[in-house]
């Protein structure tokens, strides 16, 4: 069945910069599978790691400060980390696409958006480029932008409009992939949801899978099929939508849940998780979210726990699995 | 359309300028100590000589008649006599002025080609033995003083090496030192703008784009890279141009190229002054007509710049530019 | 494991930045170095800058003399380091009365204005004379010497300070934290002192080492054609333009005096980039 087939498989991923003498363990040997058509959602804070884990599927973490430094990345059974930089080049913007967080400085200034949607489908496809850009036309409507702006420049485009043109740049080549690192973060609210609608639209009509980066468990839900839970650079607990939002938690996992405002409920104080992010150059020993965990033990301070698979596809990396809690789902 | 008012409206920015120049210029001309008369007639002139001088020339018209005077006359394109030869000072000045010219628009050019190249593979090879060696070298270059740097080069290329003469200018051969010295201090300057815009260009999110895209590094550095930071160094070519202009006077000297920096020193020197009236003058004429075209040229190189222009002259089209909604 | 807050003064971050660059410390020492020879000049030279010995005429570099004798018999080197003392005084007063005025006038100009429009437009008109032809124009009209030099020099350094002071006041002063500090009540003249004159120094920092730089190349080049210091002050320039007839056969005569203005220059330029990537970090990495 086509659900089956593993498009990407990334095993004990661990990408480190070097700034300044000290050491930012970025990724911190992370495991992930997607399927055909699957939407995975990865979850995290600022700082989580989650850009890095993104940038280093395309290979272009940035060089000076980072590095893969162990572990792979399978795609349809290559491992692209041992690929060259101009064998990635024929992967990048075709097979797998990426959407960037910022639209308002993702785009080249001094080039009109047609160009540069043009310019992805020149790189990967041999036609003219009169042929490149009626392309690009037929992608500037289908994200919903009158085609007679092919020459316009990405200063006189709105957030939410540049942030289409980087979807119709990122869908350009039908790409099996699709990374989008918080698509919809820095657009107004009311912005973000037509986006959102724009991109799983466009997704399940392409049959394209997706890797969703976002802090929003709102989303996640509406979008995703699974969801991963990263936090220091680990992936502290992964599994199908279902099993992440109702089944057993992670500590962190569970404060994030917590977190979130419930309309229904008579609270008078928002519950927070405990403490900082952990500083990336002096990350703690054991667990790495011990410090800031109301169910910490003497175990969790001395080991790092493993990822432990509870029912099928459902791992948790803890101690101390909190249980299935009633009350609050998203 | 748009260009055009655009360049309208630079154009009547100069001209206040223009008319601020030749008045600073005239005046410290008139205050100078010193009767001209005297100067064109020798120091045993009759005093009948003298004022016959004094009326021909108008000197004893009052500051403001003078001034416009020769307002009128600049327009006219006549800069006065001089009085060391008696000829038009506008001729004196064409006579030398292509040697300056030359000698600053093909040391810019060769600025141009060594300083943007060095730039870019220095910013791309940040941290690399290239890039240190690039920039101590371009730190060097807008360190020395040109006509030191200038005695260098001859001290090597024509005392030691016998390669290329040290004076004169007739013939290919004897630009070759005076071009290749202002040549390099001009890629000094230029090439230490163009790596500090590259590396700030190369940060930028649209470069991670391109790559994204699976466009080829040569290209992404080209395309993405460059043509954004194009205006700082459009600027610095600019800004050498109008140095070159002014400053080519020490390269003059030292090569003794009869160029019209050096014939305005000597000018000075002669207390020819309607000639260094009119050097003066011309040479800044020239230079904001240089800094009028770089200004233009803005508008090539960033379609942002010239859309902030328009949007100020098409308030009621905004709301059309916005009208795609979101 | 917790992230302890950094608690250091602007001023320590700076200094702090500033010290990890090795050049720029570098720069800063030798001109201290610069300094200290300028002041102790008469106790560092080995002979009377000024003895003539026509028994020593033209002699190479060698023990007795570092950097040579000229054609007067003159020992180069004792000249060479009392030349550091016209260099800095000319680089330092031109351009500190150059920063004052231009900094005086380009926070008027961006408070005031109505009298911004006047101010910047005169400050065109001199940026539109080439520095070196405005100040050849106004030594030619007051007399070729030392002070009249100075007064070019600082008179065509002003504009860059006006206007690099004007923008950088324009910017701080749209900032929030200043309509934050209007809000409690805080008066115009104390808004102006405390809170943007301190945030825009920075760039004039910066635009001050490029200033003296700047005024220290001038001024050589205008003694050497003349211009400027007059002959027999052992003026860099001036060494260099004395040489010049000599190049062929005793060229350490021009050659040294020209390696002392580029390390002088040299030193400086590394200062003002070391200062300007420790005033504003976003450049550096």
């Amino acid at each position: 069945m086509q659900m089956n087939h593993e498009l990407l498989k990334i095993t004990d991923l661990e990408v480190f910069y070097t700034v300044d003498d000290d050491l930012v363990r970025a990724v911190n040997k992370v495991s992930l599978t997607l399927r055909d058509k699957e939407t995975l959602g990865l979850v995290g804070e600022t700082g989580a790691g989650k850009t890095t884990l993104a940038l280093s599927i395309l290979g272009i973490v940035p060089n000076p400060p980072g590095k893969i430094v162990a572990g792979s990345v399978e795609y349809q059974g290559v491992d692209l980390t041992k690929l060259s930089d101009k064998q990635l080049r024929r992967y990048r913007g075709k097979e797998i696409a990426m959407i960037f967080q910022d639209p308002m400085t993702s785009l080249n200034p001094v080039l009109t958006v047609g160009e540069q949607i043009s310019e992805v489908i020149k790189l990967h496809n041999k036609i003219s480029l009169f042929e490149a850009s009626s392309r690009a036309k037929e992608m500037l409507e289908l994200v919903g932008i009158q085609s007679s702006r092919y020459g316009d420049y990405p200063h006189e485009f709105s957030g939410g409009m540049k942030q289409r043109v980087i979807i119709a740049i990122a869908l350009a080549c039908n790409p099996q992939l699709l990374i989008a690192d918080e698509p919809t973060t820095a657009l107004d609210v009311t912005i973000q949801m037509q986006v959102l609608d724009l991109m799983n639209k466009l997704k399940t009509e392409r049959g394209s899978a997706m890797l969703l980066i976002t802090h929003d468990l709102g989303v996640v839900a509406e979008v995703c099929d699974s969801v991963a839970i990263m936090y220091a650079g680990e992936i502290v607990e992964r599994g199908s939508l279902r099993d992440v939002f109702e089944g057993e938690s992670h500590p962190y996992k569970l404060g994030l849940f917590n977190s979130l405002p419930d309309v229904d409920s008579d609270t008078e104080r928002l519950e927070s998780i405990a403490g900082l992010a952990p500083n990336p150059t002096k990350l703690p020993d054991g667990c790495k979210f011990h410090p800031r965990c109301k169910y910490c033990t003497e175990v969790c301070m001395a080991k790092n726990p493993e990822l432990i698979e509870r029912e099928t596809g459902h791992f948790i990396k803890c101690w101390n699995i909190q249980p299935v809690k009633r009350g609050k789902t998203v | 359309m748009v260009l055009f008012k655009y360049i309208l409206k630079r154009i009547f920015f100069m001209i206040p300028i223009l008319f601020g120049v030749v008045v600073i210029i005239f005046t410290l001309m008139y205050v100078t100590p010193g009767d001209p008369a005297l100067a064109i007639l020798g120091e045993n002139a009759t005093p009948e000589a003298i004022e016959a001088i004094h009326i021909k020339l108008g000197l004893d018209d009052p500051y403001l008649v003078r001034l416009t005077k020769y307002f009128l006359g600049v327009f006219k394109g006549d800069f006065g006599i001089s009085y060391r030869t008696g000829r038009p000072v506008f001729e004196e000045i064409m006579a030398r002025y292509p040697n300056t010219l030359i000698l600053t628009f093909s040391s810019v050019a060769l600025g141009v080609l060594i300083g943007v190249t060095a730039g870019i593979i220095s910013a791309v090879r940040q941290y690399s033995l290239l890039d240190k060696l690039l920039t101590s070298f371009s730190l060097f270059g807008v360190s020395a003083p040109s006509f030191w740097l200038a005695m260098v080069l001859v001290l090597f290329f024509s005392v030691k090496l016998k390669w290329l003469p040290a004076t004169g200018s007739y013939g290919l051969k004897y630009w070759v030192l005076p071009v290749f010295t202002l040549g390099l201090q001009a890629s000094a300057s230029i090439m230490r703008m163009t790596r500090s815009s590259m590396l700030e260009v190369i940060r930028q999110d649209y470069i991670r784009t391109s790559k994204a895209k699976g466009q080829s590094n040569f290209m992404t550095i080209m395309r993405h890279g460059f043509k954004n930071a194009q205006v700082p160094i459009l600027t610095i070519i600019g800004i050498r141009i109008t140095n070159f202009l002014a400053g080519a006077v020490l390269v003059e000297t030292v090569f003794s190229i009869p160029g019209l920096g050096a014939f305005i020193i000597s000018s000075v020197n002669f207390k020819d002054y309607p000639v260094v009236q009119g050097g003066v003058l011309w040479i800044a004429l020239n230079c904001i007509v240089i800094t009028l075209i770089v200004d233009i040229l803005y508008c090539f190189v960033d379609p942002r710049i010239k859309s902030a222009f328009s949007k100020k002259q098409k308030q009621s089209t905004v709301s059309s530019v916005r009208q795609g909604g979101s | 494991m917790e992230r302890e807050p950094q608690k250091n003064t602007p001023l320590q971050e700076v200094w702090k930045r500033f010290k990890r660059n090795k050049l720029a410390l570098g720069g800063f020492i030798v001109l201290v170095f610069l300094i200290i020879v300028a002041i102790f000049a008469p106790y560092l030279a080995p002979y009377d800058y000024a003895a003539q010995d026509y028994t020593s005429r033209l002699i190479y570099p060698n023990a007795q003399h570092w950097f040579g004798t000229d054609n007067f018999g003159r020992d180069i080197f004792s000249r060479v380091i009392f030349g550091t003392r016209y260099t800095l005084f000319i680089g330092l007063i031109c351009t500190t009365v150059a920063a004052f005025f231009g900094c005086g006038l380009g926070l008027i100009a961006a408070f005031f204005s109505k009298l911004d429009n006047i101010i910047m437009r005169v400050m065109d008109v001199l940026i539109g004379i080439p520095a070196m032809l405005m100040c050849i124009s106004i030594v030619a009209a007051l007399g070729s010497n030392m002070r009249n030099m100075m007064i070019a020099l600082s008179v065509t350094a002003m504009p860059n300070f006006a206007r690099v002071m004007r923008a950088q006041v324009l910017t701080v002063r749209d900032q929030e934290f200043i309509e934050a500090a209007r809000s409690i009540g805080a008066s115009n003249g104390r808004i102006m002192l405390k809170h943007i004159v301190p945030n825009s120094l920075a760039p004039v920092i910066v635009q001050f080492t490029l200033g003296v730089v700047n005024a220290i190349l001038m001024s050589a080049s205008l003694s050497f054609v003349g211009m400027g210091v007059q002959p027999p002050n052992p003026e860099w320039g001036l060494l260099i333009s004395a040489g010049r007839a000599y190049l062929r056969s005793e060229w350490y005569m021009c050659i040294l005096p020209g390696l002392a203005i580029v390390v002088t220059t040299f030193a400086l330029n590394l200062l003002g980039d070391g200062l300007r990537d420790a005033l504003d970090p976003r450049l550096k990495r």
